[in-house]
């Protein structure tokens, strides 16, 4: 019961500035996995498969506190890649074009996520967040807390790109 | 072991029955049996291995529900009866069963879900599933080979009862020629039967029992032809017999008469100066009485001698053929007492040694014809050789415990090699101007052998020759 009242408070969580450990421990395990499941950021690693945690100032805490997961989730090392992991403003990431995957922790209000959001696309970088909200403004990849946690995809962005995805990602993913 | 020609076409199907069907049942059994293991075997796991990274993608995202619907698919096949997965720490995430009724021995399958990203186990997966199937193959395989074989079973018997029923004319007519005898006309063998083979073979039969009738009267016609020819030859060589015995016993006669006049010479000498003795006397006066008995003595010893030669010629030439035991002493001195004068005249003396005393069976005159043959033919060859004035006969009867062996040697120079193989043949003589018939020797051989059931052989000594009777003891 406590389960589900925590569940269903994740979300108001989520909607403020500082994000929760649990959520945050559930992103850190499926979204690296999530990119590699998509064929055309699979073919682009040659050894290393480097995320960036695209966060403001007001969520960096968050974002250590994720990276930290991540590498305690995979010790560095992901298919037999290394993993690495740089927490990086919005600017910065505008600047960076070969990266595997950008984790998003803003707002969707941002006024910079749209450029962000269409920089990615164009150089095919996956975008992953924990807010529904900033799939609707274009992100690739959500989380939905439900009973389970199942991966939201945007479709259109999907397409658009294109991203492939693994079937089985894509059977048990939610379409937006 | 049958040996009719339906026991073995029995024998041979089923033996080509069995070594069709118990091969391909055997190749079933073992090969497909394994080949459809394995198919089994590789079909589930190319099934879990196309499964196994949907499963640990399910994992990873921890959903339950999608997860369970994926396990399920397994049931798809129907050989899986248990499918479940079981986490690192031997917590099972999914259970179930599928309630087969018939699936009894089961093979499990177990294998590791991987985390491609972390390599780590993520789960083990097992299956637990049964080659029931390949049974229930095997069973209806079975079953259909028993149906196959019921049919073939009664496919046979069809076969049987028919070739049964059309072969059973050849036993009859088996028994037919079973029953034909060489010595009478038989009947055509009848048969109702269509069959083209079977007309065939008794046509055949009918022709070949037709020839052989037909044979059988050609051979009665030539035995009969035979048997008449052969009389007529017996008839013929008995008439040759006949006359060869006549011109033998006419030759002999001729030399008989020659001895008689031999013989007689001395006698009628005597008789001519016994006569010439009472003339003269007579006409002188001077006859008495005592003279004229004394030359009429004289007179009729000499008629009385020249008497007793008429008889035993006589009684060498009478046609008695009574076969008697006798001595053959006897007629041996007999017949030198008819040629004692003239071997005399001719200078041969003669010896016989009896050295024991066993009788012959046999007809007298044709024994002592044979004596006088080779004595005759002896006298002549001492006479032929120049080169000497006087010569010998010898005579010699032996025997042992079965035989009479007499043996007339001469001196007359033997007889030659080259022609010693020849000197039985009937007209074959070496005697020049007509003195020889050259029947002498054979008939000799033959009354020998056929009469005295003996044999005459000869050889030649260091003088002459030396002929040899061997003739079975009487007694």
């Amino acid at each position: 019961m406590k389960k589900i009242i925590f569940l269903f408070f994740v979300p108001l969580l989520l909607w403020g500035a500082a994000y929760d450990a649990t959520l945050l421990q559930i992103g850190a395990k499926i979204f690296p996995k999530v990119a590699l499941m998509e064929k055309g950021t699979q073919e682009r690693i040659q050894s290393t498969v480097n995320f960036m945690i695209v966060a403001p100032p007001t969520n960096k805490e968050s974002a250590r506190l994720l990276s930290e997961m991540i590498q305690r989730q995979y010790g560095g090392l992901l298919s037999d890649y290394s993993l690495t992991f740089s927490i990086i403003s919005m600017r910065e990431a505008l600047e960076i074009k070969n990266t595997h995957g950008f984790i998003l922790l803003m707002e969707a209000e941002d006024s910079m996520l749209p450029l962000l959001l269409e920089h990615a696309h164009r150089n095919k970088i996956l975008t992953f967040c924990f807010d529904p909200a900033l799939l609707q403004k274009g992100a690739d990849v959500s989380l939905y807390i439900g009973r389970s946690v199942k991966p939201y995809i945007n479709l259109t962005t999907l397409k658009q790109v294109p991203f492939t995805f693994e079937y089985g990602f894509l059977k048990l993913s939610q379409p937006y | 072991m049958t040996h009719s020609l339906i026991g073995k076409f029995a024998w041979v199907f089923w033996l080509l029955y069995i070594a069709v069907i118990a091969p391909i049942f055997i190749f079933i059994q073992i090969n497909v049996s394994s080949v459809l293991n394995e198919s089994e075997t590789a079909k589930i796991e190319l099934v879990t291995q196309t499964l196994k990274p949907i499963i640990s993608t399910y994992l990873t995202f921890d959903q339950q529900d999608m997860l369970s619907d994926t396990m399920r698919t397994f049931f798809q096949n129907p050989n899986i009866l248990d499918v479940s997965l079981i986490d690192a720490n031997h917590k099972v995430i999914f259970e179930q069963h599928y309630p087969h009724s018939k699936i009894q021995d089961t093979t499990t399958f177990s294998t590791p879900v991987i985390d491609t990203f972390t390599h780590k186990v993520q789960a083990t997966l097992v299956i637990n599933y049964s080659n029931n199937f390949v049974r229930d193959l095997q069973s209806k395989l079975f079953l259909q080979l028993l149906v196959l074989s019921l049919f073939a079973l009664m496919i046979f018997s069809i076969t049987y009862w028919y070739f049964r029923k059309q072969f059973f004319v050849l036993r009859l007519l088996s028994n037919w020629m079973g029953n034909y005898s060489i010595d009478k006309t038989s009947e055509p063998f009848k048969s109702d039967n269509s069959n083209v083979e079977i007309m065939t073979i008794t046509s055949s039969a009918n022709k070949m029992l037709e020839s052989i009738d037909s044979y059988r009267c050609q051979m009665e016609q030539i035995t009969n032809e035979l048997e008449n020819r052969v009389e007529y030859e017996i008839v013929k060589r008995r008439e040759k017999e006949q006359l060869l015995i006549h011109q033998s016993r006419l030759a002999a006669m001729g030399e008989m008469i020659e001895n008689i006049a031999h013989q007689w010479r001395q006698p009628l000498n005597i008789i001519s100066l016994a006569i010439t003795n009472i003339n003269m006397k007579r006409t002188l006066g001077s006859l008495e009485d005592d003279e004229i008995d004394k030359n009429n003595a004289i007179i009729n010893n000499n008629l009385a001698f020249m008497s007793n030669t008429i008889d035993d010629f006589r009684n060498f030439f009478n046609m008695d053929k009574e076969s008697l035991h006798f001595d053959p002493l006897q007629p041996i001195q007999e017949i030198f007492s008819l040629l004692g004068e003239q071997l005399r005249y001719a200078n041969i003396t003669y010896q016989i040694h009896k050295m024991c005393d066993q009788e012959i069976l046999g007809v007298i005159n044709e024994f002592k014809q044979v004596i006088l043959n080779i004595v005759n033919n002896a006298q002549d060859a001492i006479k032929s050789k120049q080169d000497q004035s006087e010569g010998k006969i010898e005579i010699t009867l032996r025997c042992d415990t079965s035989h009479l062996y007499i043996d007339i040697s001469d001196t007359g120079g033997g007889v030659a090699p080259e022609i010693s193989q020849r000197i039985f043949e009937p007209y074959f003589t070496t005697k020049l101007h007509n003195k020889g018939t050259g029947i002498g020797l054979y008939m000799s051989k033959v009354i020998i052998e056929q009469h005295f059931e003996g044999s005459l052989s000869v050889h030649n000594t260091d003088e002459g020759a030396l002929f040899t009777l061997s003739i079975p003891s009487s007694r």
